[in-house]
């Protein structure tokens, strides 16, 4: 069996860290800027001391190609009152292009428009990147998309950013279609390890996952496998404070029985195997596709922030009305954040609720998370980042409309009884004949006799 | 057939719908993903005999991906495969016809820019297969213009 535990810690990361800083060439990193960087900021900058205030905190996105831009953004965000500052980088640093992603970001400070989909961070560098943050008192977040994240992350956390969104799954099924998912697993091994090494021992660097995926059809068994997988490879290499999270998945009931059944495996997991790790919960606003009538998307962004309340996530993930257009205007983004805001404050200190259906959702769930867990833990792999690795490619984890050509895409799901997705072909994901059974069940009569391709797209635009 | 998209396009949720589609209306199709280059498909067609390619462009910049893409298929002794290609293959509002013209003229038989049904993808590949298993396709059919999807 390929038990997680310390023994898979990395060994030689000052080697490796090293290397990549030489590489990268600049004056201002070097492999102890980032722990002393972090050990004199304010601890309001961290994101596990702002987790000790009750939620749902309030996490916007965004990311602007210039510096000016993004700082005129954050102090937005800082004005409207969001707990989370986001740092979003754009898709050419995410893969790694930083010579194109230099180079766009000169010609759009030349012609004086956004040529990216945002903060290039690596081109920018530590000072710049410092002094969007100056005067700030509130944690900054980053969010990308990266399936090697490792010079990513040093910059970042040398920059003062101590949230850091990712994983060797979430950041490369989704992202990427051929970057191999074994190096992701291992990159993001680093920058495990890197966030448990250099944050401060009262604040701890957060490590969050990416719950949503694709955010397409994604049965709720797939997304919490992966958030458990990826708690699982960052608790082994040391990291105490985790985000697990999730999407709004169009089902109301399905929201709330994902966040109990989510930490629920995680607190067994961890004391199974013996890490002592800060579990916290995010919730991210309805990540499908959007309703273009901005009156529509508002009514959507308001009812989300009311779920995340009601599923007592920690955080929620706001999105903005534009999102069905394109990147989000600074006013938009900060206007959201008020909304979603005055919403919460409706909520105050709200419980969990339930009901048959839910516990339903819940019992079937939790079943099927144990199936699944239980094949990837029996693995006979070496190691337990092996075992999640052939997870993938056996199809064991299977992520709908992921565009990585190693995964299996021979999972179909579709959307039942109380638009809740239900698992339709398990391709090779091992849920028994029983949760199958159930699956069938839930899913209930077939609406119309429509095929099934025409049902997807259906289910698919269901919120649009 | 052999499906997928072209250039630098990562929009996967319809392509994978198609497939599935397609293997319901009785199609065997063969899914090269995203991010693929005209040889990839003109591989792909070698590989695996198919009679027809389905080259989908979802973020309206296709045009640079798929230019001489008739041509290629020729040299590479594949006139006789029929070629469709659809998704969003122009950014902007330049009229249905004009992308249509554009996109044949690249060699393509059927041309659905943004469709709003992929019905009449399915109707007219069973039409142009089972025309094709009588008379052969090719070049005769390079020039009838779109196809009954393009608005």
């Amino acid at each position: 069996m390929a038990a997680p535990g310390d023994h898979a810690r990395v060994g030689d990361l000052a080697a490796d860290r090293h290397r990549l800083i030489e590489r990268y060439g600049a004056p201002d990193l070097t492999p102890s800027t980032a722990a002393d960087h972090l050990a004199a900021l304010p601890r309001a900058r961290f994101a596990s001391v702002a987790y000790r205030r009750p939620g749902p905190l309030v996490q916007p996105r965004g990311g602007f190609p210039s510096a000016a831009k993004q700082r005129a953004l954050t102090l937005a965000f800082d004005a409207a009152g969001a707990d989370f500052i986001p740092l979003t980088v754009d898709s050419h640093t995410r893969h790694n292009d930083h010579d194109t992603a230099a180079r766009l970001l000169a010609a759009s400070l030349a012609e004086g428009r956004d040529l990216l989909n945002g903060y290039p961070l690596v081109a920018h560098g530590v000072t710049t990147t410092r002094g969007l943050f100056e005067g700030i008192e509130r944690p900054v977040s980053l969010r990308h998309g990266t399936p090697d994240a490792r010079l990513l992350a040093e910059l970042a956390l040398a920059s003062g950013i101590t949230e850091i969104e990712g994983g060797g799954l979430s950041y490369s099924l989704p992202y990427s279609r051929a970057f191999p998912v074994e190096r992701a697993l291992v990159h993001w091994q680093y920058v495990d390890r890197l966030c448990a090494e250099v944050g401060p021992a009262d604040a701890p660097v957060q490590r969050e996952s990416f719950g949503p995926l694709t955010a397409t059809l994604v049965p709720p068994v797939i997304t919490v496998v992966v958030q458990l997988c990826e708690l699982l490879l960052a608790a082994e290499q040391g990291v105490t404070a985790f985000t697990v999270s999730y999407g709004q998945t169009g089902s109301f009931e399905q929201d709330l029985a994902i966040a109990t059944v989510l930490r629920a495996h995680a607190a067994d997991l961890l004391a199974r195997f013996g890490f002592a790790v800060d579990v916290r919960l995010a919730y991210h606003q309805w990540m499908g596709a959007f309703p273009a009538e901005p009156s529509l998307a508002w009514q959507l962004i308001a009812v989300s922030a009311a779920i995340s309340g009601l599923v007592g996530a920690d955080k929620v993930v706001v999105k903005t009305p534009d999102e069905a257009v394109g990147i989000p205007s600074i006013e938009n983004n900060a206007a959201s954040v008020r909304a979603v805001r005055y919403v919460l404050d409706m909520f105050p200190a709200c419980r969990p609720l339930s009901n048959e259906v839910v516990e339903c959702e819940r019992d079937l769930l939790d079943r099927e998370v144990t199936e699944v867990l239980t094949r990837i833990l029996d693995h006979p792999a070496p190691s337990f980042l092996s075992a999640v690795h052939h997870a993938v490619l056996d199809g064991v984890i299977d992520v709908p409309f992921a565009p990585h050509e190693q995964n299996a895409a021979a999972l179909i799901a579709v959307r039942g009884t109380g638009r809740r997705i239900r698992v339709l072909e398990p391709g090779s994901v091992p849920l028994s004949t029983e949760s199958m059974r159930r699956e069938r069940e839930l899913r209930g009569p077939k609406s119309e006799d429509g095929p099934l391709w025409e049902g997807l797209l259906r289910d698919i635009r269901v919120l649009t | 057939m052999v499906l997928g998209l072209v250039g630098n396009d990562i929009h996967v949720v319809a392509n994978r719908v198609l497939e599935i589609g397609m293997a319901e209306h009785g199609f065997r199709p063969y899914n090269l993903g995203t991010n693929n280059t005209v040889d990839d498909f003109a591989d792909a067609v070698l590989e695996t005999g198919a009679r027809a390619v389905l080259v989908a462009s979802v973020n309206g910049e296709g045009q640079k991906s798929c230019a001489g893409f008739g041509a290629r298929f020729a040299a590479a002794g594949l006139a006789d495969v029929l070629r469709y290609v659809g998704g969003n293959l122009a950014l902007g509002d330049r009229p249905a016809a004009e992308v249509t013209r554009l996109y044949t003229g690249f060699g393509f038989h059927r041309v659905f820019h943004r469709p709003a049904s992929l019905h009449p993808v399915f109707e007219a590949l069973r039409a142009d297969l089972a025309r094709s298993a009588l008379e052969g396709i090719g070049p005769a059919l390079v020039g009838r213009g779109g196809g009954g999807g393009a608005r």
